[in-house]
């Protein structure tokens, strides 16, 4: 075996991109060192971390914290000027010396040490054609007087601020037009008049807010890409035990369905579609800078710990993740202890509890149309004329329906839920640094028995700046988590486990271990609640440190460590009483599996940032590592004697020939080189160029690199001069992207033949065996993802109402298919072939519909709608994906070439035959009978098989959004929140045996009691027996409309300060509490096969969901 | 100067960070495969090879292969024997299987992925210097076997088959066309008599269970039978017959007679090619066996006894025996094999064939006693250990007796047929007198009484050409509607439906897919 075998050629091109990004980034620090600050005015950063009112000596301190400036003026020079009102965000050092300074006769000037002079302005010549004086007072809508205004004159340097009474007064020449700015209002310009009274408008949806894109951030306006925000108070103390379930319906374009009501159970995200056949659909989580892959558990992050989540969507945000970015990247950002007031600490406990309900349960068919049902099936038979009768001397499995008695087993089963929640968090921010501790604490009981999830959680947040040049800092989240399995088979409690079997045998005492009817050995769902043992203890830790210095005003370099460990043991035991083990004599059996999964990340940037009188650059290259290991061990012993010790010594397995070991290694690496490009002109037009070198283990040498670029531009309209006399439109910005990335698409290891190992026995003794599996494949590629997204902002009546609407186009080229291979050759291959394509529309809408002091309502509206098509699978006519109906029925999922993937195909039911004559005429004579299902013989062979089925359906919505709506009046917030989904189709796994009632062992729908018989000749439900045991279609019976509208939370909280503490608010939270849907088994968010699944939309055997409502309190101390 | 030197040391900084990082590149993407094993590093010791060839076994055991339902099914039900007890089985035992209805696809499937093993044990073994003689001859053996095994089912279910036995790429096997089944019987026919050379004669301890000589031959004689090659099943029948350590066992009813057998203990003297199910108990990740087959032929307590007042009664008479009625029920004897009065008055055969009664408690079905195991100690539902026999003695003496009358007439067959009778009545009933036609009419029969159920009858109407006027004359159960149904396309499977879709070639030779499009 040649693993390692190193491709010279690809060597050479590895070597050559490396010299070349060294020499460039040697270029580029060179040209950032020849430029001297006085010749062009440094425009550095600086962020201003919470909203603050300062003295204009204090700005200066801030300035100095965080650039290279200093300061030169007289003492005392600003006692009696007024302070000045920072708000949150981001601003440069040339705004706040604008702002400081606006004075008119105060001038500065830097010198080539950075030393900014203040200066007394020379009187001018100009102040001689004074023409008159304006006073005036500016004041918010409330009526407010605001201190700090910058009224300045346009076009020239003459200005003021306004003081603590929002008054200021300004020597101008006629006609001037004067511009009014605030951070955090809209600016205004307005013709001077002797008196002014203005009045300023909160700019709401606050353009200036950081959205962080993955290495680095931007400022909402700024923004080239097409990014969602959802802020952590959006989702605060929504009882879920992780944060992905609260995406739904919150961000446009990310359509997130919930798999199964279980605790922690992982929901299904995509965004803008599905873009891989054989690879990954899942976005990839990037939690606080740390590429945590994208199948990271949520679970381990507490929800109140979050900041902001950002949800990237075009190439032009994701091409800096590469290979990795093509499903979507979703970027986790944790709270600090920036946000608090300097020197303050505080000290904050959040409880709530929750109870909640089972909604929705499926129901089956009573003991009684059950039990007649049966009796009718095993007495059909085909009868004299071959066309189907009853036959009254067999004998029924139930003479005496009446002295049956209903067990009752879906009600045993459940029970209601409990989260208890608790929250306690000490956060604290001085000069030099800042922090963040949290603790958290969760308890679920979900609503099946025994089933629940324990998790504490720790985090820690700092940063410091060691010197004016030199910060560092810690993000880290330590989480345990105790999950308890669910005990119970889904399957036995909806199909299963008939209502004519008691819990227990005559005795009272011995569990039932059978299927009544069968008789074959099932499980005993009351056994399985109460004495089963089905845990998995979490470990997981994920800590990312970052070292930046600024090399100089213009150069930072960045290196961050981060590792993301996570230790796994899952303990199983099936103790020897329960009724299966027992029957069989089998004693207790014991499993435990223990996962050692680690990722190690080392990424290292360079920005450079500049900005000139028209233009600002901003340039990063970076260069990343990351390794993922992955060890598990499992181990299974047999025959335990008692049930004492369970799964704590498996040396106590009394069975050697069972017992069974295991261990395997997995390992995957990736290096990558990534840049982007941010170039500004005259704050208009914003151009940004990212792009990523992505080296991946999994390719083949030769293959193992691929390049990934996106280019993508913005036009801020309003900034036009064309749009300065309005003032209906305060927003408008266009905004286009292109761009590649990619998905890797195959497993590792998969070039490498191999064999699975077996084991197989000779003459009652085991031996070891090998056979070979799928054969390797060869000459594989990335997937390739390009897309096109042209984005339209716009705000209206000082960005009260906001607009965002983007339409996308997606072409995924390359894919990795498993070409499913005929049986001579075995399983499938990997192939680079087929083509899919998803283009949609996004709308997001916040509307302020009131903003009074004491009453504030605001709706948010997301809107989404994806088409996706695939476009070709290169040779391959079609791919059945999984089959709800295995056996016996034909495939019922499809990816087909022009249509929507995945489909639901199947045969199309057309009702019951009533009469002799249709089945002669269907040429079904013998196969089916009166009363017996008809489907569309497509090809008219009088045959009824795969090659009859036709298109059904998709469990693709057409479009799919959210609303919420947030009123806050005087001390009280209501924020209801609503979220639907229509036009998608769902496969109804429960109607192939359920309704078409396939065996005596299964349960049946209630409405089967209306089926076929010789008194309901008309009815469309087949009639009892004609179906069991042989071929019946997947069919068109089982697709149902999954349109839904649900009222997934309303939060009422009730703000107040009673003594001792500096504030409390106590709120109800009601989840789940409305659902509007024609679907009846179940919810309508059915995942039978998970998050990580193309075939979506399936419903069979998914814990049940339930409503609930919680209870909390929140104190800050 | 200051500058200079600032600007220096970070140039060197950066330089630093990024090279610090690079020097490991080249290796860092190398994929680290450390966990599995691979082809390319096998066969290089007698236990590796060993471990090859016991994969092939791992998947003929397989649950889509002799170890589940389907095959049994196939070969068992739309004859004269075998029927579902209720409206169950309706595909297979109705003839309404059909392209992509229970078209076999399973057995398809887990005989092509014996074959692509079985070739590659071949290759890895053959010419290797680096095995023992003994083990390079017994594994290479054991692999033609297996493979023969494959291809045999193969070409009596679906004619014609794709055929390939040396390594191909998945490109070459996703386009293989129908080859004829003379071809591929020839080749198998060949390679058996290499077997039969390199084999040894039996095994012994932990080895029991593997392919012998004498599985060659008798396989071999297979080929030759469904061919109508007389003499050549003469020859290899007196080969087994004469040199074997294979002899019919004294009392028919220890043939089968699972429940005085535990699972170290089933190997039996007549049994010459049998597929070991024995240490297959359990559940659990070990791979397990759970042969089906015994879980259809079991019968579940609910249909039972005929007088359901009785059945706490009739548990307790199981219980003292350890024995318990776990099974499906499923396939039981059709009527007329099932009523007493059709068999030839005094066989022995009948009590240990069919089971209409227990512990003095009448039952509603007859049920096949020979395949059953009742043991509730060493063959639990969940856990039968069963061996699978494919080809026993009995059938290589009647086999003989039919190839000898079709040489040479009834002479030289009786002592063939008279060696099975011998123990099937007491006193001795052996056959004299007869004509070639009479004996081979009544050859047919006792093939019937002797080996019912064991998988040969479906395919013996089939090899006599009286598949269709067999179905015609058979007494079926009212819900079943085999002779409504029955065609004479039926006596061959269609390749089955996904085979292909997803491979057209198969269509080429023969446009209706054995007449089923």
């Amino acid at each position: 075996m040649e693993s390692k075998l190193i491709n010279l050629r690809f060597l050479f091109g590895k070597r050559l991109t490396m010299t070349i990004m060294k020499i460039f980034i040697i270029l580029l620090c060179t040209t950032a060192f020849s430029l001297t600050p006085d010749t062009s005015f440094s425009q550095g950063k600086v962020i201003i971390e919470r909203d603050q009112l300062v003295s204009i000596d204090q700005v200066f301190e801030i300035i100095k914290e965080q650039t290279e400036f200093s300061f030169f003026y007289p003492k005392r020079f600003f006692e009696n000027t007024q302070k000045i009102q920072l708000k949150k965000g981001e601003t440069t050092v040339y705004k706040l010396l604008e702002k400081s300074l606006s004075s008119n006769n105060i001038s500065y000037e830097i010198t080539e040490d950075n030393t900014i002079l203040i200066i007394e302005k020379p009187v001018l010549n100009e102040v001689k054609k004074i023409q008159r004086i304006v006073t005036g007072i500016v004041s918010d809508e409330t009526g407010q007087p605001i201190p700090g205004v910058s009224v300045l004159v346009k076009g020239t340097q003459n200005g003021t601020v306004s003081d603590f009474d929002g008054n200021f007064q300004l020597s101008l020449q006629e006609d001037a037009v004067i511009i009014f700015s605030y951070i955090g209002y809209i600016t205004q310009e307005l013709n001077s008049s002797a008196t002014m009274s203005v009045v300023m408008k909160e700019d709401i949806a606050n353009l200036e807010e950081v959205i962080v894109t993955g290495y680095g951030g931007t400022i909402k306006k700024d923004l080239v890409s097409a990014i969602s925000q959802i802020k952590g108070e959006a989702i605060s103390n929504q009882p879920a035990s992780r944060v992905d379930n609260l995406l739904q319906g919150r961000a446009a374009g990310v359509e997130v369905t919930s798999s199964n009501g279980a605790p922690g159970s992982e929901p299904v995200i995509r965004i803008r579609g599905i873009s891989s056949i054989n690879g990954n659909n899942k976005p990839l989580y990037v939690i606080d800078g740390f590429i945590a892959g994208t199948s990271f558990n949520l679970s381990n992050i507490n929800v109140n710990d979050i900041e902001s989540i950002q949800v990237l969507k075009d190439a032009s945000s994701l091409a800096i993740y590469g290979t990795r970015g093509a499903a979507g990247v979703v970027i986790i950002n944790t709270k600090t202890g920036k946000s608090n007031i300097e020197g303050e600490v505080n000290v904050d406990v959040n409880h709530y509890s929750t109870f909640s309900k089972v909604e929705r349960m499926p129901k089956i068919g009573d003991i009684r149309t059950y039990a007649e049902y049966w009796n009718e099936a095993v007495t059909f038979v085909p009868g004299a004329d071959g066309y189907g009768a009853n036959d009254s001397s067999i004998a029924l499995p139930y003479p005496d329906i009446n002295a049956l008695i209903p067990t009752g087993w879906r009600d045993i089963v459940v029970r209601n839920g409990v989260v208890e929640n608790t929250d306690v968090t000490v956060s604290g921010n001085s000069k030099k640094s800042n922090f963040r501790v949290s603790f958290n604490k969760w308890n679920e009981e979900g609503v099946i028995q025994s089933s629940g999830l324990t998790r504490h959680t720790v985090r820690a947040n700092f940063d410091s700046k060691i010197s004016s040049k030199f910060r560092t800092g810690l993000r880290l989240n330590i989480s345990e988590r105790n999950i308890e399995h669910n005990k119970i088979s889904i399957n036995n409690l909806f199909q299963n486990t008939l209502e004519v079997k008691p819990i227990y045998k005559d005795d009272g005492i011995t569990y039932t271990d059978s299927n009544p009817y069968s008789a074959s050995p099932e499980q005993n769902l009351f056994a399985d609640i109460n004495d089963k043992i089905d845990h998995s203890n979490i470990t997981n830790a994920i800590a990312n440190t970052y070292f930046e210095y600024d090399i100089n005003d213009h150069l930072t370099l960045r290196t961050t460590y981060g590792v993301d460990y996570n230790w796994l043991k899952r303990n199983t035991y099936l103790p020897s009483i329960l009724p299966q083990r027992l029957s069989g004599n089998l004693g207790g059996e014991a499993q435990v599996i223990s996962e050692n999964r680690k990722s190690i990340l080392n990424e290292n940037t360079i920005t450079y940032e500049n900005s000139w009188v028209d233009s600002s650059l901003k340039v990063l290259v970076g260069w990343t590592v990351q390794k993922n290991t992955a060890e598990v061990v499992g181990a299974t012993a047999e025959g335990f004697p008692n049930d004492v010790v369970t799964f704590n010594n498996l040396s106590l397995g009394s069975d050697p020939t069972k017992n069974q070991v295991n261990s395997s290694y997995l390992q995957r690496t990736f290096s990558s080189i990534l840049t982007r490009i941010n170039y500004s002109y005259k704050d208009k037009y914003l151009l940004t160029f990212a792009a990523r070198n992505d080296g991946s283990s999994v390719f083949e040498t030769g293959n193992k690199y691929a390049f990934f670029p996106s280019l993508g531009g913005a036009w801020k309209i309003d900034q036009e001069d064309f749009m300065k006399s309005q003032n209906t439109v305060s927003n408008l910005k266009l905004r286009a992207s292109y761009g590649m990335v990619g998905e890797q698409g195959i497993p590792a290891y998969n070039s490498i033949e191999k064999y699975t190992t077996q084991n197989v026995f000779f003459n009652d003794v085991m031996q070891n065996a090998v056979i070979l599996s799928e054969l390797p494949s060869k000459n594989l590629n990335w997937e390739k993802t390009y897309q096109t997204d042209i984005g339209l902002e716009i705000g209206f009546l000082n960005n009260r109402f906001n607009l965002e609407i983007d339409y996308y186009s997606k072409l995924t080229k390359d894919l990795l298919l498993a070409k499913p291979l005929p049986g001579t050759a075995g399983g499938t291959r990997l192939e680079n072939v087929g083509e899919i394509e998803n283009k949609g529309f996004e709308i997001a809408f916040t509307s302020y519909n009131i903003e009074k002091n004491d009453f504030k309502w605001n709706s948010t509206l997301t809107l989404s709608s994806n088409k996706n098509k695939i476009l070709n699978l290169g040779s391959i006519p079609y791919i059945n994906l999984s089959n709800i109906n295995a056996g016996g029925s034909g495939p019922s999922v499809r990816l087909i070439p022009g249509m929507q993937g995945p489909v639901f195909i199947g045969a199309q039911y057309l009702g019951t035959y009533k009469s002799k004559e249709e089945i002669d005429a269907d040429g079904m004579f013998g196969r089916s009978f009166i009363g017996g299902p008809r489907y569309l013989d497509v090809d008219g062979n009088s045959v009824i098989n795969e090659l009859d089925f036709v298109t059904l359906g998709s469990s693709q919505p057409d479009f799919y959004g959210g609303l919420r709506n947030n009123i806050t009046y005087k001390n009280w917030n209501l924020d209801v929140f609503i979220h639907g989904s229509y036009g998608n189709d769902i496969l109804d796994g429960s109607i192939l045996r359920g309704y078409f009632g396939r065996g005596g062992n299964e349960n049946v729908r209630p409405e089967v009691k209306d089926r076929w018989t010789a008194q309901n000749p008309t009815s469309n439900i087949p009639r009892a027996g004609t179906t069991a045991g042989s071929f019946q279609p997947t069919n068109s019976a089982m697709i149902a409309d999954g349109s839904f509208l649900r009222l997934k939370n309303v939060t009422l909280s009730y703000n107040f300060k009673p003594k001792f503490v500096k504030d409390a608010t106590v709120y109800f939270s009601g989840n789940n509490l409305l659902l509007l849907t024609n679907f009846d088994w179940g919810d309508p968010e059915a995942s039978e096969y998970g998050a990580d699944a193309l075939e979506q939309g399936v419903s069979k055997n998914i814990y049940p969901y339930s409503s609930s409502v919680a209870f909390g309190i929140n104190i800050k101390l | 100067m200051k500058h200079i030197i600032k600007n220096i040391f970070n140039l060197l900084l950066i330089t630093v960070v990024f090279t610090f990082f690079t020097g490991c590149d080249e290796d860092y993407l190398a994929e680290d495969y450390r966990d599995g094993l691979s082809p390319q590093t096998f066969y290089n010791n007698d236990t590796e090879a060993q471990m090859a060839v016991n994969g092939v076994y791992v998947l003929i055991k397989g649950s889509g292969y002799f170890g589940g339902r389907w095959r049994q099914a196939a070969w068992n039900f739309g004859a004269d024997e075998m029927g579902p007890s209720r409206n169950i089985w309706k595909d297979v035992h109705n003839y309404t299987f059909d392209e992509g209805i229970y078209d076999g696809d399973q057995v398809w499937n887990a005989a092509y992925s014996v074959i692509r093993n079985a070739n590659s044990v071949i290759q890895g073994v053959k010419d290797n210097d680096k095995l023992s003689d003994a083990i390079k001859k017994q594994t290479h053996g054991e692999a033609l076997v297996l493979r023969a095994i494959a291809y045999y089912d193969l070409t009596v279910q679906f004619g014609d088959v794709p055929y390939f036995r040396e390594l191909l790429s998945s490109e070459e096997l996703s386009k293989l066309p129908r080859v004829s089944l003379t071809k591929i019987r020839t080749e198998m026919k060949d390679d058996l008599q290499e077997a039969f050379n390199l084999l040894p004669d039996s095994y012994s301890g932990t080895d029991l269970g593997r392919m012998t000589k004498w599985a060659a031959i008798a396989l071999k004689s297979k080929f030759h039978l469904m061919d109508s090659e007389w003499a050549d099943v003469l020859s290899t029948s007196e080969n087994i017959i004469n040199n074997s350590p294979h002899k019919l066992m004294d009392k028919f009813e220890d043939v089968y007679g699972w429940d005085k057998t535990t699972p170290g203990n089933q190997v039996k003297t007549e049994h010459i090619l049998w597929i070991d199910y024995a240490g297959a108990l359990g559940s659990g990740l070990v791979p397990r066996h759970n042969l089906q087959l015994t879980n259809e032929v079991n019968p579940r307590l609910r249909d039972e006894p005929k007088d359901k007042k009785q059945r706490n009664a009739l548990k307790k008479v199981l219980a003292a025996n350890n024995h318990a009625f776990t099974g499906f029920g499923a396939q039981v004897p059709l009527p007329d094999l099932a009523n007493k009065t059709n068999w030839e008055s005094g066989d022995l055969r009948y009590d240990a064939t069919i089971l209409n009664e227990y512990g003095g408690f009448k039952l509603k079905f007859s049920y096949f006693k020979k395949l059953q195991n009742l043991d509730q100690i060493h063959s639990m539902r969940n856990g039968h250990a069963e061996n699978v026999v494919m080809i026993r003695l009995a059938d290589i003496y009647l086999m003989a007796a039919e190839a000898a009358n079709e040489l040479s007439g009834p002479s030289s067959a009786y002592k063939f047929v008279n060696k099975v009778r011998e123990r099937a009545f007491e006193p001795d009933k052996p056959w004299s007198g007869m004509t070639k036609e009479s004996f081979r009419t009544a050859l047919q029969e006792e093939r019937k009484f002797e080996l019912c159920a064991e998988g040969h009858r479906r395919v013996d109407l089939i090899r006599w050409g009286i598949l269709l006027e067999t179905v015609e004359k058979t007494k079926y159960f009212k819900y079943s509607t085999t002779k409504t149904n029955i065609k004479p396309k039926h006596v061959r499977y269609p390749i089955p439906l996904d085979e292909i879709l997803r491979n057209p070639v198969l269509l080429e030779s023969d446009p209706t897919n054995n007449g089923y499009r």
